[in-house]
């Protein structure tokens, strides 16, 4: 890879990992997962740079890859005993999966996220991190009518969560 | 004039997506009116700014250094040159890190306990010495944390932290400078001088005598984010022990180690060879639009004493791809045959089915672990269904061949499947764009105060069963 490429790489982690490892950690819950999807994230972005199919927005495409990366993996997940361990209920906030949430807020957003769908979890998270709806739709593969009617009953759902928990204040 | 609920659904659709004049036009009519609703959409415009508030933090180092390495490495024509330019990076990295915790700017990778600087800091040189580390070898880390630095010194530069109970490999030692007792150490891509212990205290340690049976996940990176090389102990009777990160958090219990292809292919040769593995399934996929590009191996086996998952993922193009390939193939071709239409992970049920009632609940795209039971049956809004789920599901499949922890991978015959097709279809489960389907199914029944669960990944005509696919709508 000539350097240039590289170091637009090298930029572009720099510019996005924090915001990419947030969002990865918010949505898997685990901090070994998260760490290991952003570097499967950012080596996909080393492919398609040096394969000359460097994406014109990297935010947006590193956001998809990784949004993808995590729904992919919630699939796989599914063996059955594994998965059933993983059960959690609001209350478990505390657990170590989630000790990167130090904040009673953050607990409690953590906890009724956790209550929503893959997708759905993925377009409130985009959202917080500034895409709009029609790019979020892109995202997670839905038509943007479809992901219209995800996203706002998710909102409906999360302020019944925050408001009944008196959370969010 | 339109309801509350509407209203409230116009609202929270709004801080996404514009709405058409007709929508905003009643909304605005029905806010006229209606303080409780402007409560409400007052309360969902906070919700989602304070989203935009959650605690973010930055990723490890580690993990800029792995991308680093791979952008640089890939396609280079002069290795050795990218390796300086690569240590050239890491170093101004260090720098960079040190910068940003100087400003104030919290970078948790850096807020580590630095047991290299105890606080008798004046010790004298000559610190009598605890027993020693063989000089090769494995050793474990006894503190939460401890900082690895490019030279025996405690004024050396910091490359990285480990963790208790981070299993290392001894390359060199030991070296005693101010009271201390350093020794060269490898973990994964990071190498360098840790402090074993002082006069006192032992923060590097003789690995202990395993205990129990360990339950092993193997997963591979990128081979471009590979820089180390990590052997694989395997103890005959079955007990694992591998040099690397300590246990993940998994609450299942599952432990990840990361390993090289050399480690890999050391700890499958092992297990095959002492008839610990039996190989029960091996799939491999490709992610879609990735032609020549990654591959992914998910192979699980059942060892003797306990189950054992390797999952590989390898690129075709990376040198180490044909060592990866070959051992999948080695490992598949004692493989059964796949099933026919639709792959079942299920956990054996611990009593005989017809002795239980029980429900299949559908939840969309694999998010079976974000739901409690409870949660899945009650609420309609996420997409919950029960369904009546054919007796043959759970008498299905050769309990000879199940997977880690008791999964079974077994086939639906095509009359359950196309029902159950139909029936994820219907909830708009299915994402046409791919022609894939993924759900995830889990079984749930109360007996003797036990909750079993089963997952189900369904993929759509015209693709191989019994894969899993990879790629997603990407």
């Amino acid at each position: 890879m000539a350097s240039t490429r590289a170091a637009a790489v090298i930029a572009a982690y720099d510019d996005h990992q924090r915001d990419l490892f947030s969002f990865l950690l918010a949505t898997t819950r685990n901090r070994q997962v998260a760490e290991d999807l952003l570097q499967e994230t950012f080596l996909r972005l080393v492919r398609e740079t040096r394969a000359g199919r460097a994406p014109d927005n990297h935010r947006t495409w590193l956001f998809r890859v990784a949004a993808n990366l995590a729904a992919s993996r919630g699939r796989r997940l599914t063996v059955a005993v594994r998965a059933m361990s993983r059960m959690r209920g609001p209350d478990d906030a505390a657990s170590p999966e989630s000790d990167y949430l130090d904040q009673e807020q953050s607990r409690e957003l953590d906890a009724a996220l956790g209550t929503l769908s893959v997708d759905a979890r993925h377009a409130m998270l985009l959202s917080a991190h500034g895409f709009d709806g029609q790019e979020i739709a892109q995202m997670i593969g839905r038509t943007p009518l479809a992901t219209r009617s995800l996203m706002w009953r998710a909102r409906l759902q999360l302020r019944e969560l925050l408001e009944t928990t008196g959370g969010a204040r | 004039m339109i309801d509350h609920r509407t209203a409230e659904s116009l609202m929270a659709a709004a801080i996404d997506f514009p709405l058409s004049p007709d929508e905003q036009a009643g909304l605005d009519a029905h806010l006229a009116g209606c303080d409780q609703c402007r409560t409400v959409g007052a309360q969902l415009r906070r919700h989602s700014l304070v989203l935009g508030e959650m605690a973010t933090e930055g990723a490890p180092m580690r993990i800029r250094s792995a991308v680093e390495a791979a952008a640089l490495q890939a396609g280079a024509t002069n290795q050795r040159l990218m390796l300086l330019l690569a240590a050239a990076l890491l170093a101004a990295a260090a720098i960079g890190g040190a910068i940003v915790v100087g400003s104030g700017l919290l970078d948790l990778d850096d807020l580590t306990i630095n047991p290299a600087l105890p606080s008798h800091s004046a010790a004298p040189s000559e610190a009598p010495l605890l027993a020693e580390l063989p000089t090769s070898g494995f050793a474990v880390v006894k503190v939460s944390e401890l900082t690895v630095r490019a030279e025996p010194l405690t004024s050396a530069s910091r490359v990285g932290t480990l963790q208790e109970g981070d299993i290392v490999s001894i390359l060199e030692g030991q070296t005693a400078t101010d009271g201390l007792v350093w020794y060269r150490v490898r973990l994964s891509e990071l190498t360098g001088w840790a402090t074993a212990r002082d006069s006192s205290t032992e923060w590097i340690g003789e690995l202990p005598e395993p205990t129990g049976t360990w339950v092993l996940r193997v997963q591979r990176q990128y081979p471009t984010g590979a820089l180390n090389d990590v052997t694989v102990v395997l103890y005959s009777d079955g007990r694992l022990v591998t040099p690397g990160r300590s246990p993940s958090l998994d609450p299942s219990g599952w432990q990840q180690r990361r390993l090289t292809d050399e480690g890999t292919r050391l700890f499958v040769q092992e297990a095959v060879s002492s008839g610990l593995l039996d190989v029960s399934a091996a799939y491999e996929t490709e992610p879609p639009g990735y032609e020549g590009g990654y591959t992914a191996w998910y192979i699980s086996a059942v060892a003797e004493q306990g189950p054992v998952m390797v999952s590989a993922l390898s690129s075709s193009e990376a040198p180490e791809a044909a060592l990866i390939v070959a051992l999948a193939e080695r490992l598949s071709a004692l493989a059964v045959d796949p099933p026919t239409t639709w792959l079942v992970d299920a956990a054996r049920a611990p009593e005989a089915p017809e002795a239980l009632t029980y429900n299949l609940v559908v939840t969309p795209f694999g998010a079976l672990s974000d739901f409690a039971p409870e949660q899945l049956l009650g609420d309609a809004d996420v997409d919950t269904v029960v369904l009546p789920l054919p007796t043959s599901v759970l008498e299905i499949g050769d309990p000879a061949l199940d997977g880690p922890s008791g999964a079974r991978c077994a086939s639906l015959t095509p009359d359950e499947a196309a029902a159950l097709r139909e029936a994820f279809y219907e909830l708009g489960l299915a994402r046409a764009e791919n022609d894939l389907l993924y759900v995830a199914v889990r079984l749930r029944w109360a007996a003797q105060d036990s909750t079993v669960s089963l997952g189900l990944n369904a993929v759509g005509p015209g693709v191989d069963p019994c894969v899993n696919a990879y790629g997603g709508t990407g």
